[in-house]
């Protein structure tokens, strides 16, 4: 740890350093912004159970749904916060914005079909099917928009 | 994430420290003092005392969060300051782009 504080070793205008600064401390960022392995799949696995109370659920059990999709979520974002120390708005990404739109439409998807099969007599399997379908395909679309995020960061693409 | 902005060299920003905080903090929507620190590798007397220039200049904003176990500090940039980030480093590439021999 160094106690420096001074402010008079400030680069020249244009010392190309003064880039390589900028590189290295997004590069940190980078490094930092590793999310934990359960991370997507607890998120899945959130959207599904929603999905599947509202398909399945009388009006208790679709309250209880909805307090547990929105305190699961709170959860989930704390503990990614303890764990990284850092936090990203999935919609302030760079490039890869469009796989955080595409995971809430994926999300929001499976949530629209529980509800559109909810007003049929199809079995519920079917409820259950496309709510984990749903709830899977989100894993490797956060892991893709975690790859694509970071590449971004470390100045790859 | 930095994008286009029209070059303004920023006395503030330009201090090694300052610009590597803001950086970082461009690169995040917000981040924990402790990171900061460990990212900087520097005491966290130097971390509060370069935090303090960047919110007096209204550049970062320090929030702590109430809730359970020990209360921590996050950092964010304010659009200003992002604003004030993002066109310094284009200066920077605008100078250093007039100095290439090419």
């Amino acid at each position: 740890m160094s106690e420096s504080t001074h402010d008079t070793d400030a680069l020249n205008p244009g010392d190309e350093t003064s880039l390589e600064a900028v590189a290295a401390a997004r590069r940190a960022a980078a490094d930092r912004l590793v999310t934990p392995w359960w991370y997507h799949p607890v998120l899945g696995a959130l959207f599904a159970g929603y999905a599947i109370s509202i398909a399945l659920g009388n009006t208790w059990v679709l309250l209880g749904g909805v307090v547990v999709f929105f305190a699961g979520l709170a959860l989930l974002v704390s503990a990614y916060r303890r764990k990284t120390g850092i936090w990203l708005s999935g919609f302030q990404a760079g490039s890869a914005t469009k796989w955080a739109y595409l995971m809430g439409a994926v999300g929001g998807l499976s949530i629209a079909a529980a509800v559109l099969l909810s007003y049929t007599d199809v079995s519920d399997l079917w409820v259950w099917a496309v709510a984990v379908v749903m709830g899977v395909a989100i894993v490797p679309i956060g892991r893709t928009y975690d790859r694509e995020l970071r590449a971004e960061l470390r100045g790859e693409r | 994430m930095t994008q286009d902005r029209a070059p303004a060299f920023d006395e503030v920003i330009h201090a090694p420290l300052r610009l590597r905080i803001c950086a970082f903090l461009d690169a995040v929507s917000s981040a924990e003092f402790g990171a900061l620190r460990d990212v900087l590798e520097v005491a966290d007397s130097v971390v509060s005392k370069h935090l303090k220039v960047l919110a007096e200049a209204g550049y970062v904003k320090l929030e702590k969060p109430t809730g359970r176990g020990r209360v921590r500090t996050w950092v964010r940039l304010t659009d200003e300051g992002r604003g004030a980030y993002r066109g310094h480093v284009a200066a920077l590439r605008s100078i250093t782009a007039d100095a290439s021999p090419d």
